[in-house]
């Protein structure tokens, strides 16, 4: 095996690539494109998220709802607790009975299949801004403006 | 162990006119509880592995069901969080406001 397998391997069991991470590299070094900046590139991303938490920065999904009269509502969630909490649910989705899973997989949602923490970085990494934008109006409380951000 | 900096998870919670509290919640007592309980379930989880399956089919497929939850794995992962908390001193997670009553949930 050659030695930048041998790293990026080393790397993916330390944790310091994802799998994904470490299957793209792969399969750069497979087709011979693999340059010394591309190493570069995913060491300086792993640098960034042990300094930062993330290569993105310390990201917040941020939960906010205002309304006219007295309800006001603040959540902020860093992302880094967000992956984290990620594992738990992934977790906690191994509990489901076999037989309940194979029910939900007959209306087509495949809990193995579902890749929590993959959607979360995903939403990490391309999300910016306004996920919700919604305004309501509900006869106690006059409008309410209900807002979902990644920033 | 005592001279770490104590990280406060701050809950508090108040009624406009009457009554407030806030409940200070140590993380690192917190990280310690689940180091502890880590343990304790690894030596549970070894103890149930040397318990053989019985014979009665509907207490069978329990065990098997008990047997294969992994409790440390699940304590591992819950104080991974904390952990992560123990990192964003001076966020203010929660502040949510309904009429009379205020509830904030700060990291300090």
């Amino acid at each position: 095996m050659s030695n930048e397998k041998m790293k990026i391997l080393e790397m993916i069991q330390e944790g310091k690539l994802t799998a994904a991470e470490g299957l793209d590299l792969l399969k750069a070094v497979e087709e011979g494109d693999l340059k010394e900046e591309a190493f570069q590139k995913a060491e300086n991303g792993i640098a960034k998220r042990e300094i930062g938490g993330s290569p993105y920065g310390d990201r917040f999904l941020r939960v906010r709802v205002v309304g006219e009269k007295t309800l006001k509502v603040n959540v902020n969630v860093p992302f880094s607790l967000i992956r984290s909490a990620s594992k738990l649910i992934v977790y906690a989705m191994s509990f489901v009975p076999a037989e309940k899973r194979m029910e939900l997989e007959q209306k087509g949602l495949d809990l193995q299949a579902l890749d929590v923490e993959g959607l979360i970085r995903l939403v990490e990494e391309s999300v910016d801004g306004k996920i919700v934008d919604v305004e309501v109006a509900d006869p106690a409380e006059g409008r309410i403006k209900v807002e979902v951000c990644v920033e | 162990m005592w001279n770490k900096s104590a990280m406060l998870l701050m809950v508090q919670v108040k009624v406009k006119g009457h009554w407030g509290f806030i409940f200070p919640v140590p993380l690192w007592v917190v990280d310690q509880f689940f180091d502890s309980l880590t343990d304790l379930a690894w030596v549970g989880e070894t103890g149930l592995k040397l318990i053989p399956l019985p014979q009665e089919e509907n207490a069978r497929k329990h065990l098997r069901f008990v047997k294969a939850i992994s409790p440390s794995g699940l304590i591992a992962v819950s104080h991974s969080v904390i952990k992560e908390l123990r990192g964003h001193k001076g966020l203010d997670v929660v502040d949510v406001e309904t009429g009379e009553v205020r509830v904030k949930v700060q990291l300090r």
